[in-house]
């Protein structure tokens, strides 16, 4: 399963705009959940950890729907899914 | 990105996530169009706030609004459409500029019609509400030359809490 991953606002100016991820070729580190998604991605680099850190209160959305960390990720190796990291919304 | 043309009948719902400026007035001429049964219509509209000291000059100062091209459409067209379900209004225009503004821009309208007016006005504050909490834009404020992530306000979150309860019936009748 392909996971394209997206960053907003202050994660996206420390780690661009997103990055694919072939989740299937994880074996069994393979994130499960959007939370579990989120941890790999903290243990990337110093950047990616200080970016996703806890006190960023980091949000997600999965296909484009906000979700919580414990959402599954899409269950087929075929899939291709969106996930989107981002700080708390401050639009109107 | 823009308005639909002026020549086709409107829809009761427009959201629209631009970088232009709007009309209020154009905007309520559109909403109102065609549209005899209306007998209330409220407006709020968002400014940029100046958010360096008003005494400080600072020519290089930017507001940036970014957002979640795609998902911001959807969700705005999804809960202008369950508001005016909801608070039974006839007409929803909604729009939020992206890109970068200057102190004092329009930055959000919405604008509601209904037949009487405190539908009007619920909807028009609990959209806003909404808005705020739960859309997909964040804010940048840059001055002399550092830039910094708007934080989301508690204050907010407790505003859209006050529509958790089912309706009143004050709001159906105005």
């Amino acid at each position: 399963m392909h996971v394209h991953i997206l960053y907003f606002a202050s994660i996206r100016e420390q780690l661009g705009s997103g990055q694919r991820l072939d989740v299937s070729a994880l074996g069994q580190a393979a994130p499960l959940t959007v939370g579990q998604l989120c941890d790999y991605l903290r243990a990337l680099s110093p950047e990616h950890a200080q970016a996703l850190a806890e006190d960023v209160q980091v949000r997600a959305a999965l296909n484009q729907t906000i979700c919580d960390m414990d959402q599954a990720l899409a269950v087929g190796s075929n899939d291709v899914c969106e996930v989107a990291f981002f700080p708390p919304v401050t639009g109107g | 990105m823009s308005g639909a043309p002026t020549s086709l009948p409107t829809s009761q719902v427009h959201v629209s996530v631009q970088t232009d400026d709007f009309d209020l007035s154009q905007e309520v001429t559109q909403l109102r169009q065609g549209q005899l049964d209306v007998g209330a219509v409220a407006s709020f509209v968002g400014t940029v706030r100046q958010w360096w000291p008003s005494s400080e000059a600072e020519p290089q100062a930017q507001f940036l609004l970014e957002h979640y091209p795609g998902m911001t459409e959807r969700v705005l067209a999804q809960a202008a459409q369950d508001a005016l379900v909801r608070f039974e209004a006839l007409g929803i225009r909604l729009i939020h500029r992206v890109g970068s503004l200057s102190a004092g821009d329009q930055i959000v309208l919405v604008t509601v019609a209904a037949t009487h007016r405190r539908a009007a006005f619920d909807c028009c504050d609990y959209l806003m509400d909404w808005l705020k909490t739960q859309a997909p834009f964040w804010k940048k404020e840059v001055a002399h030359g550092e830039g910094r992530w708007v934080d989301a306000r508690d204050s907010d979150t407790a505003a859209l809490q006050r529509w958790t309860s089912p309706v009143s019936d004050a709001t159906k009748k105005g």
